[in-house]
């Protein structure tokens, strides 16, 4: 029943995260939209490279706490720089910006290339 | 099909897969609740693990507190002190955070560590030996 449950939490994922994500950001969020998108919310996303799933939730605070589908916790520090490039130190910082894309999901960049694919943005901690 | 629906139903379930159970987690884990124990799995030993994203990172301890963090190409000082009979502490970019620490019963040289203020646990392995190193800044612990 675990596997069955855990097959269909990936296989609903991949669906959303099928459609492809764009190469650079060219209408990046701004710093005001991205505080507004992710403060006090939880995103559940997928990792571009290695195709892991999570969900990242964004505390007032500036810290934050992930959740990935193999069951590992970590959390971190998160701010947004005026240009509305988004950062998370951990062991160290990574910095990239937001993109909204036509479906209604958002790209996650990272050093200029996609990271992650945002599939849906929900208030407060659920995990 | 309302995708977002879908995914909410997905998240949900997400939500409720069960973890380790405790008895489980000790059949694999031993806590390591020895102040001399700690201070030799941080006195000049190299970490090697890898970060929420799966990206590598390295550390390197010194016996004396200092540490260089290298992740993505960048350097990053942290010291680590130990503390009471089960915990080392560190200080790092994201602040002071202290740890309890783990070792696999059956795999040598591979520990986890759990942050004492919210229990996120981080695998790693420990090798012995780190290069020469000089960071400055470095961060201080106060008396």
């Amino acid at each position: 029943m675990g596997n069955l449950k855990h097959t269909l939490v990936i296989a609903t994922y991949a669906a959303l995260a099928a459609s492809s994500s764009p190469v650079s950001a060219e209408n990046p969020l701004s710093l005001a939209e991205v505080k507004t998108l992710i403060t006090a919310n939880t995103v559940y996303m997928q990792n571009l490279e290695n195709k892991l799933f999570l969900r990242m939730h964004y505390e007032p605070s500036g810290q934050f706490v992930v959740l990935r589908d193999d069951g590992a916790r970590y959390d971190g520090l998160w701010s947004v720089r005026a240009d509305g490039t988004l950062c998370v130190i951990a062991q160290g910082e990574i910095c990239g910006k937001i993109q909204k894309n036509s479906d209604g999901t958002y790209t996650r960049f990272v050093g200029g290339a996609p990271a992650f694919k945002w599939l849906t943005v929900t208030p407060g901690k659920d995990f | 099909m309302n995708l977002g629906r879908v995914a909410i139903l997905a998240s949900a379930l997400f939500a409720f897969s069960a973890p380790p159970t405790l008895a489980q987690d000790a059949k694999v884990w031993v806590d390591i609740k020895d102040p001399q124990e700690l201070r030799a799995l941080y006195s000049n030993k190299t970490f090697k693990g890898k970060d929420w994203m799966d990206r590598p990172w390295v550390g390197h301890y010194r016996a004396d507190g200092q540490r260089a963090m290298l992740f993505e190409g960048g350097r990053y000082p942290r010291t680590w002190q130990v503390k009471g009979d089960d915990q080392v502490c560190v200080k790092a970019l994201t602040g002071p955070a202290c740890y309890r620490f783990q070792r696999h019963r059956t795999k040598p040289g591979v520990y986890r560590n759990i942050n004492v203020a919210n229990n996120n646990m981080v695998e790693f392995m420990v090798e012995d030996g780190v290069p020469k190193f000089q960071l400055q800044p470095s961060f201080t612990w106060a008396t």
